[in-house]
């Protein structure tokens, strides 16, 4: 095995580790006197996997593969424009804002999650067919991490007071909800058959399939 | 359908069936005065299987 190899499974095992502080932080939050503990045991398990995946990075470029300059800065600045801006207002945020404040904490993680599932796709289209288990993944998590990024700015307005805290009903809004549903399927197989983003072709001028 | 995909469509569905259930017995018994810290620690769940 070469060092990358033995890296990556260190890595992966790691991630592992990350995961089950993660539960096991989470199942301390049954009472108040474990759940500081609890929190602390889950913030534990996130260093260790952004830890876990800054070495790998690092051990990859170290062993020939190619990590553009662009990426060390979008890495820096996102880690300290998204960690400076959630310490900064978890820190000053009153107590009682605090719901809408997770709320929107909430709604970033979610578009994060599908943005990274395109960028995913689009990486994989450029390289070879996309094989349909990744693919079912790719589109579920672009799908959840839009409704969990819509969803969760409405009821932190809500919990804001931004937006009145009655429901909203719109007319005909089933039919609407059963569109969306529709056109996300049929986009999905669409995206499948076809296997490449065709909206997206300017971006992947290196690619053979484009 | 390849082999292979098969096999890792059920590999995901046997780890994503499990995850619900440990999920269900993990999150259950937590009182709501800890929902928001509760929602905040799921979050970062969602940003480190984002990430990875």
């Amino acid at each position: 095995m070469t060092t990358l190899e033995i890296v990556e499974i260190l890595v992966r095992i790691a991630w592992l580790v990350g995961a089950v502080g993660f539960v096991i932080g989470l199942s301390r939050m049954n009472s108040p006197a474990t759940a500081r503990n609890g929190n602390l045991l889950s913030a534990g398990g996130m260093a260790i996997a952004i830890g876990a995946t800054a070495i790998l990075i690092l051990v990859r470029q170290a062993s020939g593969v190619p990590v553009a300059g662009i990426s060390w800065v979008i890495i820096v600045l996102g880690v300290a424009l998204g960690g400076g801006l959630g310490l900064y207002t978890a820190r000053t945020v009153k107590m009682t804002a605090m719901p809408q404040l997770v709320s929107l904490f909430n709604a970033v993680g979610g578009g994060a999650a599908a943005l990274i599932a395109i960028d995913d796709y689009l990486g994989l289209a450029a390289g070879s067919s996309v094989r349909i288990d990744t693919h079912i993944f790719i589109v579920l998590d672009i799908i959840i991490g839009s409704i969990t990024f819509t969803g969760s700015i409405i009821a932190s307005g809500k919990l804001q007071g931004l937006i009145p805290g009655k429901p909203i009903y719109v007319p005909g809004g089933q039919l609407v909800t059963l569109a969306l549903a529709a056109i996300t399927v049929i986009a999905a197989l669409v995206l499948f058959v076809s296997g490449t983003p065709n909206l997206l072709a300017p971006t992947c001028q290196s690619s053979s399939r484009c | 359908m390849t082999a292979a995909e098969i096999d890792g469509l059920l590999q995901a569905l046997t780890v994503f069936t499990l995850a619900i259930l440990v999920g269900i017995a993990v999150i259950s018994k937590v009182p709501a005065t800890l929902h928001t810290p509760l929602m905040s620690g799921a979050n970062s769940i969602h940003g480190a299987g984002a990430g990875s």
